[in-house]
C-alpha cells in the first residue's frame, strides 16, 4: 500500500510538472492588453472564459456593438494557430509604440474603413507593397504618376500616413 | 557475562527474562549483571512496565450474538455465485493500486483543468465589466487593424 502511494505521488509530481512545463513561457505582457501569460492578450483570456460569463458581460451592450465584438472574436478564432501567434507578436510590438503613434494608426484605420469596400482591397494591397520597399523606393512610388492616377487624394493621404508610421519615430 | 545489549547475540536473553521464560540459572546470572549494568536495568524496567500493562488489559467481552452473526455472514457468502466469490477475493488486490491511481488521475485532471481550462472571471461590478468589455473592444479593433495592415516595419536594406 505504502509503495503504491509513493508511486502515485511520483507519478502525480511528474505529470503535473509536465503539464506546467507545457505552459508558454517567457515574454513580458503587452502594455495595454492585460495579457495573462506569454504574449497572450485580453482577447485570448476572453476566449478562455466560461461561455455564460462572456454572455453575461456582453448582454448589456447594444446589439450592433455586441455583434461586432462577436464577429471580430470569430475572425480571431478562425485564424490558424500560426497566424494567431504572428498577430499576437504584431500586437505586442504595436503596444510598444508611443501612444500618439498608436492613436494615429487607429485614426487612419478608421478612415480606411470609410472607403468603399471595393477600394479597401486595393489600398490594402498597395500598403503591403509599399511596406516591403526601402524608404527611397516607397517615396518614389508615392510620387509616381501611376500612383497618383490610381488612387484618390484621400486614399493617397491614408497610404502616405500609414507608410509614415513604418519609418522610425 | 557479556552485556546482552552490547552483544547482540545475547539480546534474546533479556526478552526471555522479561517474558519470564528464562531458566533459573540464567535468570540468576542476568540479574547479577543487571545490578551492575544501568542499560540492562533500564531495559528490564521498560519491559516490566509493558508486561504489567498487558496483564491489566482485559479484552472486551464478545457480544452474545457474535457466533450467530458470523455464521449468517458465512452462509451469505456461500449463497453467492462462484464468480462473485472469485471477484470478491480479488477485489482487495484490484482496489489497492486502483484507489491511489484513481486519486492520481483526478489530481492530474484537476491540475490540467486549472492550468489550461476555462477561466471563471469573478462577476465584478458593472463598471468593472464595462471597463473590461471596452478593453476587449479596443484590443479586437487593434487586432483587426494589425491583421489587415502590418504596421511593424520590415527589415529592408536601405531603409
Amino acid at each position: 500500500m505504502f509503495r503504491s502511494v509513493c508511486w502515485s505521488l511520483i507519478l502525480s509530481v511528474a505529470l503535473v510538472g509536465n503539464l506546467a512545463a507545457q505552459r508558454p513561457k517567457g515574454g513580458g505582457a503587452p502594455k495595454g492588453g492585460g495579457a495573462p501569460r506569454g504574449n497572450r492578450n485580453i482577447v485570448d483570456r476572453w476566449n478562455r472564459m466560461m461561455p455564460e460569463e462572456r454572455e453575461k458581460a456582453l448582454e448589456k451592450l447594444p446589439p450592433e456593438r455586441r455583434q461586432k465584438i462577436e464577429q471580430q472574436l470569430n475572425q480571431y478564432n478562425n485564424l490558424t494557430p500560426q497566424e494567431r501567434r504572428q498577430l499576437r507578436n504584431r500586437y505586442q510590438m504595436f503596444n510598444q509604440l508611443p501612444p500618439e503613434r498608436q492613436n494615429q494608426a487607429r485614426r487612419l484605420f478608421r478612415q480606411f474603413g470609410e472607403l468603399p469596400p471595393e477600394r479597401q482591397g486595393m489600398v490594402r494591397q498597395e500598403f503591403q507593397s509599399l511596406r516591403a520597399m526601402p524608404d527611397a523606393d516607397r517615396r518614389a512610388r508615392m510620387n509616381s504618376d501611376e500612383f497618383r492616377n490610381k488612387y484618390a487624394n484621400r486614399e493617397q493621404k491614408i497610404l502616405g500616413d500609414l507608410s509614415g508610421l513604418l519609418s522610425s519615430p | 557475562m557479556r552485556c546482552p545489549i552490547e552483544a547482540q547475540e545475547n539480546a534474546e536473553l533479556l526478552l526471555s527474562y522479561s517474558a519470564r521464560r528464562l531458566n533459573p540459572e540464567s535468570t540468576a546470572i542476568l540479574e547479577a549483571h543487571m545490578e551492575l549494568c544501568p542499560a540492562c536495568r533500564e531495559f528490564r524496567d521498560g519491559q516490566k512496565a509493558l508486561w504489567e500493562a498487558l496483564d491489566q488489559w482485559e479484552a472486551r467481552p464478545v457480544s452474545p450474538d457474535f457466533d450467530r452473526r458470523l455464521y449468517r455472514k458465512i452462509e451469505e457468502q456461500e449463497k453467492l455465485g462462484w464468480w462473485s466469490r472469485a471477484l470478491g477475493s480479488l477485489r482487495p488486490m484490484f482496489m489497492r493500486p486502483a484507489l491511489p491511481l484513481a486519486a492520481t488521475a483526478c489530481l492530474v485532471l484537476v491540475a490540467g483543468f486549472i492550468i489550461d481550462g476555462p477561466v471563471r472571471i469573478s462577476p465584478g461590478t458593472d463598471p468593472q465589466i464595462r471597463g473590461e468589455v471596452e478593453q476587449v473592444e479596443r484590443t479586437l479593433d487593434d487586432l483587426d487593424m494589425l491583421r489587415q495592415f502590418n504596421l511593424v516595419a520590415p527589415v529592408v536594406d536601405g531603409s
